[in-house]
């Protein structure tokens, strides 16, 4: 706060003085500006530098031991990589499959019920991998709906036996990435769709170009830049996916990801996973790169006017909007709705109660959670798995905050230190969340100063792997909302005699308070659905909500898989409050988030 | 030729053309003058194909578009803002129209469209038919042929607006002007049997429009392509149009030369949006056989005209400084310096130039000539 004030003082000055005079007096203070914003990225750089990099680094230094680098490994490597690199472009090549014409219909269509279907096909993204996991598990999982239905259509008692060829299979990897990143290709390509100057398209007809050779001649070259950018991005989502490969492609599938949990928690072979995580980052590394090079380069000539959509015309135009909109709302609806139909139906007995089953509507899922049925010491009840979850959640939402602020604060300007310092701060978001895990359980190990506590035990382990996940989307959030306050509303609100605290108040503090819980919201869900680091780091007797439900899932019993459900509808109803918080947020702001 | 017959269209529920009809001649350039919001680009859109019309036809020599898809009309159509693809070079954005000609099977069967080249008497026609044969080779030698006569008419094109050289920039790098150019060289180097111009200059600065405007009508009698201009402007309209058409609510209010247009607007609407003289209101108050009495602020005018008027009825009247004529009195309110002359108003709105100003708050006698512009 103190800082906004000086920072206004010293520019009412030079903004009141000819321009001229002004830059020489802005040019000596720099340095002193300089030192400022490096004062308050201080902590975020050096909790970075702690729970970021030298995890990376120890990762690093194992992974480059000789005992590691012999040709068995690598062969196994090569091998997983090898599987990786293409169910990734697999994925990719579907979602392009359903996005290319998704981004289209939105870009060049209106419809009824438009802006509900892309709220709808943007919900995913954000949604926990185990959500999605469970919720295409009771679609098309041995205890879901189609198998239920495709069971009670042949009158057969035993469901199981039923089941379709569906978990387990390359088939649901595939369905659950293309779910999970049509909304990039929507996004990215849709945008640029939507903003293409249409007279270029008109100039290129009247030049006597037909519809065909207007796309291969003109769109498609033009949008070169996003079709690569989202295919890029989607290729890296889909490289680096690790729920979905663990919970629906089960374990004869191994990418690198789940090979690096796999070697960690299961061989508890750490060089070998060292080894894996280093693969995993060069490869994420060259795609970013290739990706900020693609961004940095793509220019797409935009019209003046919002949007170029239209209600479809022709018959044709009518056939595609209604079949594409119908197989999406199909396609992104099922799997969430099955998800708490399913938490709501009992279909089989549960254990225990052979005698006196009621099939139908019930709540016992939900009950269920509270109790501890086997009176085990090692089982936790899912409430207890909930309240942790939340504990993390809010401890991730504190300590993102109090390190996101001032570094978002001190980054609004640009300064030759920012621009230097930006990269370091949004480095995270390439880095997997079990590689960061991994890291940990490698740097933490040892027991720290204190007699026999370490770190790595600690039930802080996670809110702070969590917050390296969440920090720079914290700071994303929040940096450009504190850059967008006009310089020019403080000084028309201190002309009109507004003291500093009434300018703050009344100009910063509506700005700031929605960037803030937009990011909250972020951090909160962000933390509430992480699965690859807590899956590494969560002690066997705290686990989070996420790591509960893929327990429960892979558990046999009817009872398990309503609870499972049960969770996860909990899960999914808050996330997307969460989601519906920032959306309601960024619609009612001005800027972008 | 082309002619366009009752157009109308709609936008947002608003009427926005009711029932246009015009023709361009061979050769002929003509200027669309309305304000902004006429539906003058909607029309141009109709014309080009990129738009179907509510009502009404456009034809070419008696033939209808209306099945003729944009592409293969053969339209060039300059937009306001150029928009130029700006992921080609500058001889690529005015190769593009030669390329498609040369792919397209259409083109290939030019008498199939009913176009300009089934008409043997055009001695460029059979020109044009040997270039269109050399730039559609594909075949070993030819396709060679086919490359320097693509090139050959691109710096043909490049030349005509003075761009030579011009080929290998980027159009992202050139001027507001020089983009401008490389529209009108994309738009001519096909060789299209009809030019569009949607403001074409509308983005420009004022001297820098001067020099284009000039340039633009040179190539325009040099092409002998017919034009259809479409511009706000009315300085624009008078540089570079044979024939002016009035659009207003989407009805062409008046059509003619420029000169025709300027001296007799016919209309109190057409008078104000161009700036004519003074219009006034007034009362008709007495009809005899020939003439009637118009009562108005600045007095009673007795005149005669080619309307029928009813006593009672409000119309308009043109007032224009003349020698003779009725003389007002009036007393001058404030003299604004115009270039050569002072733009001198008087009290109750009248404006008047003069070479020397008056005094302000002088009372002066100036002779108008009225005329009436019929209902108000």
């Amino acid at each position: 706060m103190r800082q906004r004030f000086s920072e206004s003082a010293s520019q009412r000055v030079s903004d009141s003085t000819p321009r001229r005079f002004a830059d020489s007096l802005i040019r000596l203070p720099s340095a002193v500006r300089s030192l400022h914003s490096a004062f308050f990225l201080l902590p975020s750089l050096l909790f970075l530098l702690l729970f970021f990099f030298l995890p990376l680094a120890r990762i690093l230094s194992l992974s480059l031991d000789a005992s590691v680098l012999t040709s068995a490994n690598f062969q196994t490597a090569s091998h997983v990589l090898r599987f990786t690199l293409y169910q990734a472009a697999l994925s990719t090549l579907l979602t392009f499959l359903l996005g290319l014409p998704s981004a289209f219909l939105f870009a060049r269509f209106d419809f009824r019920g438009k802006p509900l279907l892309r709220a709808l096909t943007a919900v995913p993204f954000m949604l926990p991998t185990v959500v999605v996991a469970a919720g295409f598990n009771a679609l098309l999982g041995p205890r879901g709906w189609l198998t239920l239905l495709l069971s009670s259509l042949r009158n057969t008692q035993h469901a199981t036996a039923d089941a379709l060829p569906f978990v387990g299979t390359l088939t649901a990897i595939l369905l659950a990435h293309v779910f999970y990143n049509t909304s990039i290709v929507i996004r990215i390509v849709g945008a640029a769709l939507t903003h293409l100057d249409p007279r270029l398209e008109q100039a290129a007809r009247t030049l006597g170009a037909d519809s065909f050779r207007v796309w291969t001649r003109l769109t498609l070259p033009l949008l070169r830049g996003p079709l690569l950018a989202s295919g890029l991005l989607v290729f890296l989502f889909d490289f680096s996916s690790f729920g979905v490969i663990l919970l629906l492609g089960g374990p004869q599938f191994s990418t690198l990801e789940t090979e690096i949990y796999i070697q960690a928690m299961r061989l508890l072979n750490l060089p070998m996973a060292a080894l894996l995580s280093i693969i995993q980052l060069l490869c994420t590394l060259a795609v970013s790169i290739l990706y900020e090079r693609v961004v940095a380069r793509t220019l797409v000539p935009t019209t003046p006017k919002p949007s170029t959509a239209r209600p479809p015309k022709s018959l044709r135009e009518r056939a595609f909007v209604f079949g594409l909109s119908f197989l999406l709302f199909t396609f992104f609806v099922l799997p969430l709705i099955s998800i708490p139909l399913r938490s709501l139906a009992r279909t089989e007995a549960d254990r225990g109660q052979r005698d006196e089953v009621q099939y139908g509507l019930t709540f016992d899922y939900y009950s269920e959670l509270f109790v501890n049925r086997r009176h085990s010491v090692f089982y936790v009840p899912p409430a207890e798995a909930a309240r942790n979850s939340l504990t993390y959640a809010i401890a991730t939402v504190l300590l993102s905050l109090a390190l996101g602020f001032p570094a978002a604060a001190a980054l609004k300007r640009q300064t030759v230190f920012s621009k230097f310092i930006d990269p370091f701060l949004i480095l995270p978001l390439g880095a997997s969340a079990v590689t960061l895990g991994l890291g940990y359980l490698i740097t933490f190990n040892q027991p720290l100063i204190i007699g026999h506590w370490s770190l790595i035990t600690s039930p802080l382990i996670v809110p702070l792997a969590h917050t390296v996940i969440a920090l720079p989307f914290v700071i994303r959030v929040l940096q450009p909302a504190l850059a967008s306050i006009p310089e020019r509303l403080r000084h028309a609100a201190a002309s009109l005699g507004a003291s500093p605290l009434r300018v703050w108040q009344t100009v910063d503090w509506p700005i700031v308070s929605r960037a803030l819980l937009a990011a909250s919201t972020f951090a909160f869900t962000v933390s509430l659905g992480e699965f690859g680091a807590a899956s590494l780091l969560a002690r066997p007797d705290l686990p989070t909500l996420p790591l509960a439900i893929a327990r429960f899932l892979s558990q046999p019993g009817g009872l398990n898989y309503g609870q499972a459900m049960a969770m996860s509808t909990i899960l999914m109803l808050v996330t997307l409050l969460g989601i519906l918080l920032i959306e309601k947020i960024r619609l009612s702001g001005s800027e972008e988030f | 030729m082309l002619t366009i017959t009752n157009i109308s269209k709609h936008y947002e529920g608003q009427p926005l053309l009711q029932g246009v009809s015009f023709t361009v001649h061979a050769g002929e350039t003509i200027c669309l003058l309305g304000a902004s919001g006429s539906g003058k680009s909607t029309l141009l859109r109709i014309i080009a194909g990129l738009e179907p019309p509510e009502a009404g036809r456009v034809l070419w020599d008696s033939a209808d578009l209306a099945p003729i898809p944009p592409h293969a009309r053969d339209f060039g159509l300059v937009f306001q803002d150029y928009a130029l693809f700006p992921h080609l070079t500058v001889f690529e954005n005015v190769a593009f129209g030669l390329r498609m000609r040369v792919h397209s099977p259409l083109r290939l069967f030019p008498s199939l469209r009913g176009g300009r080249f089934s008409r043997r008497s055009n001695p460029r026609a059979n020109e044009e038919i040997a270039s269109q044969k050399a730039l559609a080779m594909t075949d070993g030698q030819g396709e060679k042929n086919s490359k320097t006569e693509l090139a050959k008419r691109v710096a043909e094109a490049l030349e005509l607006v003075n761009l030579s050289g011009f080929g290998a920039r980027r159009v992202t790098d050139l001027s507001g002007g020089e983009q401008q150019r490389v529209a009108l060289a994309r738009a001519l180097a096909p060789r299209p049997r009809l030019l569009m111009f949607d403001e074409p200059l509308g983005a420009l600065d004022r001297s820098l429009k001067e020099e284009l405007l000039d340039e633009l009508r040179a190539i325009l009698h040099r092409t002998r392509i017919p034009a259809i201009y479409v511009t706000h402007d009315q300085e624009e309209a008078f540089a570079i149009a044979d024939r002016i058409l009035l659009l207003h609510e989407g009805v062409i209010v008046r059509e003619g030369s420029p000169a025709q247009v300027w001296n007799d607007p016919q209309s109190a609407w057409a008078a104000r949006f161009l700036g004519v003289g003074n219009v006034v209101d007034g009362k008709v108050f007495q009809v005899s056989s020939s003439t009637f009495q118009v009562k108005t602020d600045f007095g009673i005018f007795e005149m005669e005209c080619g309307h029928r008027h009813a006593e009672g009825e409000e119309v308009a009247l043109l007032l224009k400084p003349s020698a003779r004529g009725a003389r007002i009195k009036a007393r001058v309110d404030e003299a604004l310096f115009r270039r050569d002359q002072f733009k001198v108003r008087l009290g109750g709105g009248l404006v008047i130039l003069m070479d020397e100003a008056p005094e302000i708050g002088s009372e002066i006698s100036v002779a108008f000539r009225v005329e009436c512009l019929g209902h108000a």
